[in-house]
């Protein structure tokens, strides 16, 4: 009997052991990438290609954008009927993708948080093809090129040694929100100039509120991505300019030194909700609510993100400001979205042509995706197409950054991955009273200095 | 006596099978992660660059290291200093004085090492969110002026040490209180006839007996803080502000999620692997003492 339970104890050991290992190897989802591809068939009289039996493969992430490929993967299925589409929508999806990739079964175009893979890496370790083929092919009308109906300034985050590697699907308008209720109420005028800004700092201090408040929690994307570089893109294009090729003299020089004044002006008069640098993105956004401060740094997903949480008396607007010196300057905004790459080793380049040609030119699949998304693209004339799908705070953002700003890149953030961290830590230390303009720029030339020098960091030319 | 095939096969099982689990899952990885430090490796491509001691340079001129080193002892110390006698003494008073309600006070103190950290962080920064914090709104009673307890840099590191005393207690109370429940009865009371009081009783027979109940829990406490501390700071923090709270497990983890520098993060994860050991080791040799038979 004891024998009996010993082997029997034994056995499941065994097996247990075998399981995890079994487990451990197995591979994840299809793999379409290393399927042998079926030739694709000329359907014949309509010209329509034929992609029957064959499966297009998809990873999107899950983020702010919700599931906006669905509309399009839906009305391709529609037009090539026996295509298979085999579309992963998850959260985590740079692991999956990592997955994926070692296990040779990449999914023939994905799409993942900016914040969680770095664009520039998938690049540099040649995961991703080049899509130039692709921007070449004609819209579904046949009437033009895609390169030719989509905005491509955008398109210059991605181009390495003259190929474009990112679509640019969406589009983040970032910059400062307010609530045009409250400015209205209390019968504020929105600044167009420094001295403008800080006369409103002075109001709204007496009204027992900050003019400006910040999440320091992911201060790498917020308070630098949407306040800090705008205002120096719109104080000094030269600096702005210098700083993205690594010149780290620049921060000696009297223009960095002038930003930073401002920043120690607006904290050294209270202007600044110092609270905030201890909040995460959601607590930062319900304290802006709360009007304990007036302007939030924040991208075009902010009314889609808060839509419960608005109270009635609240309208949100984007401020065309960016802290410049006087009315008339230039004022630039921070322009992101979300991107989509192609597998290196997809064999499915036709269909992957076809997924896009539908994204980007076909009037049914762009208003389904944005219906999803709510945020502009990178298309011309997109206002006339689906426009009227945008949060009224979305389209106002447009419509500035069409008349009255001009969109920034941010570049250097996305090919030097520690500089958004580094400049991140250097605003809550500085906005927090624990650093003083000196050590502020002392650190930033630092830090610029170091990756400069660094023979292991790949480095890159900003055009302007 | 000679063992028969069936009872040395189970032996054999019993033994080879956690060590081929070991030899998987942890010993494998450290050595992966230890060649992963040697290359540029970016979590994607297997066409790796061996780049020999370049992360172990880039580390020990890093600021942020050191700086997170400090932190991970700052927070093992500082926790162990306040959390162990704290408990100790907790579980002494409700287990020697058999008091009535112990058993209330055992599941009250408890209960939050159940609740998931998750939870628990989530909770903490409501408490001490410094716009409507329930902690700010409180001193505001006395006229104290509210702080941002998580944003400041001299107040970050003792906000999470409360934070983890808080979660930590009740699990070292109720591990104590079972320790001193093992002490015969009779000790204390030929104590109790030749005259001791309650405090010599403490101090000669209960720490004496117990001790190395306390000294597991000190050495189990090393990688407690690591994991526990990771949690809570990321989640509360992400390190800040500007890494005044960040811990090597939490910049370890920012290598590679936000940077995708997998072989700094290893040369990190090397470098937590050895100073926990070291910790440890230290722990263990520094609170050595004769073990009482009873």
């Amino acid at each position: 009997m004891k024998k009996t339970r010993k082997l029997l104890l034994m056995l499941l050991c065994i097996v247990l052991a075998l399981g995890s290992l079994v487990a451990c190897g197995k591979q994840e989802g299809g793999s379409a990438a290393t399927d042998p591809p079926k030739e694709t068939k000329d359907a014949g009289e309509d010209g329509k290609k034929d992609f029957s039996g064959r499966t297009f493969d998809t990873l999107l992430s899950v983020g702010g954008g919700g599931n906006y490929w669905e509309p399009v993967l839906k009305r391709l299925q529609d037009l090539y009927p026996g295509l298979t589409v085999n579309h992963t929508y998850e959260s985590g999806a740079g692991d999956i993708l990592r997955t994926r990739i070692l296990s040779n079964s990449a999914p023939d175009i994905f799409n993942i948080n900016q914040g969680e893979l770095p664009p520039y890496n998938v690049i540099k370790d040649g995961l991703a093809r080049p899509i130039d083929d692709i921007l070449e092919l004609p819209t579904m009308d046949g009437s033009a090129k895609l390169s030719e109906i989509l905005d491509m300034g955008i398109f210059a985050l991605g181009l390495v040694d003259g190929k474009h590697y990112i679509f640019h699907e969406m589009l983040y308008l970032s910059g400062l929100w307010y609530d045009k209720n409250f400015f209205k109420e209390n019968d504020l005028s929105l600044p167009k100039s420094w001295d403008e800004l800080m006369s409103l700092g002075e109001k709204l201090k007496g009204m027992d509120t900050n003019l400006l408040g910040a999440c320091g929690l992911m201060s790498h994307e917020y308070p630098t991505s949407y306040w800090f570089w705008p205002m120096v893109a719109t104080n000094d294009w030269e600096t702005y300019s210098r700083l993205q090729n690594l010149d780290y003299e620049a921060f000696k020089d009297e223009g960095m030194q002038k930003i930073v004044d401002k920043m120690v002006e607006v904290r050294d008069k209270g202007y600044f909700n110092a609270g905030t640098l201890a909040l995460g993105n959601a607590e930062t956004q319900m304290s802006f609510i709360a009007h304990d401060f007036a302007l939030l740094p924040c991208g075009s997903w902010l009314e889609a993100e808060m839509a419960d949480a608005w109270t009635d008396d609240w309208e949100l607007g984007f401020l065309p400001y960016s802290f410049g010196d006087k009315a008339g300057d230039k004022q630039r905004m921070c322009v992101i979205g979300l991107i989509s790459m192609v597998s290196k080793t997809t064999k499915n380049e036709d269909i992957v042509g076809e997924f896009y040609r539908l994204l980007f030119s076909d009037k049914e699949a762009i208003r389904g995706s944005v219906g999803v998304h709510h945020n502009a693209m990178a298309i011309k004339g997109f206002s006339e197409i689906a426009g009227d799908l945008l949060d009224p705070s979305v389209a106002e953002a447009v419509k500035i950054l069409n008349e009255e700003m001009e969109g920034i890149n941010i570049e250097m953030g996305k090919w030097y991955t520690t500089i958004s961290k580094e400049i991140g830590n250097m605003i809550v230390a500085l906005m927090g009273g624990d650093i003083e303009k000196e050590e502020f720029l002392q650190r930033g030339y630092d830090l610029f200095k170091g990756i400069a020098e660094d023979d292991n960091i790949t480095k890159y030319k900003f055009e302007g | 006596m000679k063992k028969n095939f069936a009872s040395r096969s189970f032996d054999a099982v019993m033994t080879g099978v956690p060590t081929v689990i070991y030899v998987f899952f942890i010993l494998l990885p450290c050595i992966a992660g230890l060649f992963v430090s040697l290359t540029d490796f970016g979590g994607f491509s297997l066409d790796l660059k061996y780049v020999g001691l370049y992360h172990y340079k880039k580390m020990f001129n890093d600021p942020v290291f050191y700086k997170s080193v400090w932190n991970y002892i700052a927070l093992y110390v500082g926790t162990v200093l306040i959390c162990f006698p704290l408990a100790l003494s907790f579980a002494i008073i409700l287990t020697r004085n058999r008091i009535k309600e112990r058993n209330f006070y055992r599941v009250l103190f408890f209960f939050p090492s159940t609740v998931p950290l998750m939870i628990i962080s989530l909770m903490w920064m409501v408490v001490y969110n410094p716009n409507f914090g329930i902690l700010n709104q409180f001193l505001g009673l006395f006229g104290v002026p509210g702080q941002a307890w998580l944003g400041t840099k001299d107040t970050v590191m003792w906000a999470i040490i409360v934070m983890l005393v808080w979660r930590q207690f009740g699990f070292y109370l109720v591990f104590f209180m079972a320790g001193v429940n093992n002490i015969p009865r009779d000790l204390y009371e030929s104590a109790k006839i030749d005259g001791a009081g309650e405090i010599r009783q403490t101090f000669y027979i209960t720490i004496p007996l117990m001790w190395e109940v306390v000294r597991t829990s000190l050495v189990f406490y090393v990688q407690t803080a690591c994991n526990v501390g990771f949690n809570i700071v990321y989640i509360t923090t992400r390190g800040g502000p500007d890494n005044a709270s960040q811990l090597l497990s939490s910049y370890m983890y920012q290598s590679i999620t936000e940077q995708l520098d997998y072989g700094y993060a290893s040369a990190l994860g090397t470098a937590l692997l050895v100073i926990t050991t070291i910790l440890a080791l230290v722990v263990l040799r520094s609170t050595k003492r004769e073990v009482y038979q009873y």
